[in-house]
């Protein structure tokens, strides 16, 4: 089993949801070796698998609820919110469900953060330009957190 | 019990889609009862037209997440059949196992995810999966094992693109096979676990008279090929199905509601299938049934978790044997002829038969299709049960009628994505 941070791009083809691709790739061309990429289309209960890694992950997906489009941010797990959450069906199976029932399950990594970019209320075709402007603070923002994952913080353990 | 009062189930948890419940009750009798699914109508028969017959596989699985398998496979054998075509023993053999990753994978999410918290008194899986975490490692174990064989006939687990007319467009490896069949072995005992660990739980019981259909086969439990039979005496070839089944809309739902013409509703499904199909069971799989027969001694919704644990059991089984037995590589067919006609394709989905007729043209593009999915087929006989259920339990308060209602609900798997998705009850009592 890998022992490098696993770097799990989560989002589509199709509109700003792509925005998780991008910036999991971008990250992934400095890292090099360093991560393992993985690129996830809705990947429901199937992440559990991805999130099984001793190495640590970073989660890049598109998400709503940060603010303006194009916004970043940096969550660890516990700042996901768990409480809100309900297994309804598996087509509502997402990031923060698997994140939390691999927490529930015991077999989460040791170290983990998601990287969100706001996409707001997106649309078709490719992904507009002030979603796209925030791929460069979110590469940043993945870099910074593969450097945390891969060397947690004591304090934080 | 002279009062008047409405029960509604706003939001149905853990079914796949959206949909609720409105009942009706009037001096202690159900009144009205509704299974509302207000899904947006997906227009997939319509905007398939005009496409070109070689993109059917890949478009049809776009359908639903959790059985693009089942669409897949009988869109080619629909085509299969206006070609003419013959299929390598090889791809036969393959295209079982590709339907057993499925139905592994599908009734391990119904039983453990979405039916399991009902029998537990749980809210939901994360609760299962705080309390039970062994039996929810060892389904996310299996599930994962039938994720392995969609990737490796399918290409992906999402969206699996690796079908097509005459086979798959990159057939496993001897090697792959085995390897494969080596974890699905080891992984047998969780299967059979998991079913005594259901079978422990309090599952009610409501047997209940209903017209079972499924396909059936010579030799073989039925996964792709088959007569489409029912315990009411219906024995039919794919090609006749409609001549026996009617769709019609009902105000209320944006599903179609299907009845046998001239009879009425009926039950396809897992419970279905194995009743009918029992002597065709593998021999843990039917050790597994003898151990729970008095559950099947007739016919009941409630039994259907129990077949659904069996089954997964025969598609280890059955996985191991084509994993195991396959020769050697299976060819990449050539794309045949393909002259405009009517094809029919009727398959063994997870939640039971789904039915496809395709028409093509003579620049093989579909000119029309038609897709009969298993929620649709159940949904009236779903309402029936309901009916005879509330009309037992009208004693209950509101919220344990609501909770039994969903139960009830939940049992039959449905997934209205595909008929059209997720309920909203409403119970309301007058006198």
């Amino acid at each position: 089993m890998s022992t490098r941070v696993r770097l799990v791009g989560v989002g589509s083809p199709f509109g700003d949801d792509a925005v998780g691709w991008i910036v999991a790739r971008e990250a992934a061309r400095c890292l090099g070796a360093a991560v393992e990429i993985r690129l996830r289309d809705r990947p429901g209960l199937w992440l559990l698998e991805d999130l099984d890694c001793p190495g640590g992950v970073v989660l890049v997906d598109g998400v709503r609820g940060l603010g303006p489009p194009g916004t970043v941010a940096v969550l660890g797990s516990g700042t996901l919110p768990a409480g809100r959450l309900r297994l309804g069906s598996s087509h509502g199976f997402g990031v923060a469900e698997a994140v939390e029932l691999a927490r529930r399950l015991g077999r989460g990594p040791a170290s983990l953060a998601l990287v969100g970019i706001e996409i707001g209320e997106s649309g078709e075709g490719g992904v507009r330009a002030v979603v796209r402007a925030a791929v460069p603070a979110a590469v940043r923002a993945v870099l910074r957190a593969v450097a945390d994952v891969a060397r947690p913080d004591p304090r934080r353990a | 019990m002279g009062e008047r009062r409405t029960v509604a189930v706003g939001a149905l948890a853990r079914v796949e889609g959206e949909g609720a419940l409105h009942l009706r009750i009037e001096g202690g009798r159900v009144a009205e009862l509704r299974l509302e699914i207000f899904e947006p109508p997906r227009f997939f028969e319509a905007f398939l037209r005009g496409r070109s017959v070689w993109e059917l596989p890949d478009l049809v699985a776009r359908i639903c997440g959790i059985c693009p398998v089942a669409y897949q496979m009988s869109a080619v054998h629909a085509l299969e059949s206006i070609a003419g075509v013959g299929i390598h023993p090889g791809v036969r053999a393959l295209r079982r196992l590709y339907y057993a990753g499925e139905w592994i994978e599908s009734h391990l999410l119904h039983m453990v995810f979405l039916a399991a918290p009902d029998y537990l008194g749980l809210d939901d899986a994360f609760e299962v999966a705080r309390i039970h975490r062994r039996e929810v490692e060892r389904c996310l174990a299996l599930r994962a094992l039938g994720n392995r064989i969609l990737e490796l006939l399918g290409g992906r687990s999402v969206n699996p693109v690796g079908v097509c007319v005459g086979g798959f467009t990159r057939p496993p490896s001897v090697e792959a096979l085995r390897e494969l069949a080596a974890s699905l072995r080891a992984r047998m005992g969780d299967a059979e676990s998991l079913l005594e660990w259901i079978a422990s739980l309090p599952v009610p019981a409501c047997p209940q008279e209903v017209e079972l259909v499924s396909l059936r086969h010579p030799e073989e439990y039925p996964m792709n090929e088959g007569r489409v039979v029912s315990s009411g005496g219906l024995d039919l070839a794919p090609a006749e199905f409609t001549s026996a089944v009617e769709e019609s809309q009902v105000p209320h739902s944006t599903a179609l509601h299907c009845r046998i013409r001239g009879r009425g509703s009926y039950l396809v499904g897992p419970l279905a299938r194995l009743l009918q199909n029992r002597d065709r069971l593998h021999p843990r799989a039917r050790a597994a049934f003898d151990a729970l027969a008095d559950r099947f001694r007739r016919p009941d919704p409630y039994a259907s978790v129990f077949a659904r644990g069996i089954e997964v059991i025969y598609a280890m089984e059955e996985a191991i044997r084509v994993a195991e037995s396959l020769p050697g590589p299976v060819p990449v067919p050539e794309r045949p002829e393909l002259p405009a006609g009517v094809g029919h394709g009727a398959t063994e989905a997870p939640r039971g038969i789904l039915y496809i007729r395709v028409e093509t043209d003579a620049r093989q593009c579909v000119r029309e299709i038609r897709i009969v999915p298993p929620t649709a087929q159940n949904q009236a006989r779903i309402e029936e049960d309901l009916r005879a259920q509330a009309e037992v339990l009208l004693h209950l308060p509101d919220e344990g009628l609501r909770r039994r209602m969903e139960t009830a609900i939940r049992n039959y798997d449905p997934c209205i994505s595909c008929a059209t998705h997720f309920l909203d009850l409403r119970v309301e009592r007058r006198p």
